[in-house]
């Protein structure tokens, strides 16, 4: 190798990092800045993609509702279900779920879309439920985050009993 | 003769330049404004641990972005050739991998969306070797010849 050739390697590798650093810090910093920012460390385990496969809209949930196209599961107590509950929905809490998965399954077959909701932004419940149901052979198993406030807030049907 | 050769020694390398700009700065656009669905193309090359797969999907769109604009406007001209031909080998590398051990998987090259396109990865192989060309025309006029301040 030349002096000259030396000199272009070294310069190339000065360059390289400063492109790296660049590229770096650029991007930690507009993912910082964005709504949609991803965490720097990802759960990328089985349980984590099912979790984010998993959320449907509002809307979407509507579309369910109406065309009576998927089962609505309540992952609520059994009282909190009895006051008030979506449309059609099924009551299976996740508590008893051992116990209560063959009744309130029951007749649904394992290819049926499952919508899964509880109450409030930080109800895990519904979340755990689908995750159990999928488990269990339920393949398209979602989740309407804080679906019983927003369903119910939206105004759209809902029963008693 | 001579004024020939002299501006072919100066086009061509301008020309390569700006192809291999061009193409890393198209590829990264449609990553950087879908992080998720890049992180996920990441996840699926089934590579990378996954501790390292946000941290590449947050970074490496930015790095071909600022290579691109680099080697267009002729910035950093060593540092820009080397990185480029650098990550298209392990781009090549990593879809080689893949088809070796038969995963059928979106390349995630231009378009980070999730659906399939039915393409199959060899093709995706092929497109990237044929980008090569320009990136290893500029890695040797760079780094193993004598007239590299034209590069």
């Amino acid at each position: 190798m030349t002096g000259k050739q030396g000199i272009i390697w070294r310069r190339a590798l000065l360059q390289t990092c400063s492109v790296g650093l660049l590229a770096i810090a650029i991007g930690l910093a507009v993912n910082q800045l964005r709504a949609d920012r991803l965490p720097l460390i990802g759960d990328w385990s089985p349980e984590g993609l099912l979790a984010k496969d998993m959320v449907v809209t509002l809307e979407e949930a509507r579309g369910f509702c109406e065309s009576r196209s998927a089962v609505f599961v309540d992952a609520r107590s059994f009282d909190d279900y009895r006051e008030g509950h979506i449309l059609c929905a099924r009551n299976l809490p996740l508590k008893d779920v051992d116990e209560r998965f063959e009744s309130a399954m029951s007749g649904i077959p394992l290819e049926e879309t499952i919508v899964v909701y509880c109450d409030g932004e930080e109800c895990s419940l519904s979340e755990e439920l689908a995750k159990e149901l999928y488990f269990r052979g339920y393949e398209n198993v979602k989740v309407l985050v804080n679906g019983w406030s927003r369903w119910v807030e939206a105004g759209f049907p809902t029963e008693k009993g | 003769m001579a004024r020939q050769g002299f501006s072919s020694s100066i086009l061509l390398p301008w020309c390569a330049r700006l192809i291999l700009g061009a193409i890393f700065i198209y590829a990264a656009i449609d990553k950087i404004l879908h992080p998720e669905a890049f992180a996920k193309a990441v996840y699926n090359y089934q590579i990378l641990p996954h501790a390292f797969i946000n941290a590449t999907a947050i970074v490496l769109p930015w790095l071909e972005l600022i290579l691109g604009v680099f080697l267009t406007v002729g910035l950093f001209r060593e540092g820009s050739v080397g990185l480029a031909t650098l990550l298209l080998l392990v781009f090549l590398g990593a879809m080689a991998f893949n088809l070796a051990r038969g995963l059928n998987i979106e390349c995630g090259c231009f378009s980070s969306g999730s659906g399939s396109s039915g393409v199959h990865m060899g093709w995706y192989f092929l497109r990237d070797a044929l980008f090569l060309i320009p990136a290893l025309y500029l890695f040797v006029i760079t780094f193993l010849r004598r007239n590299w301040r034209y590069a």
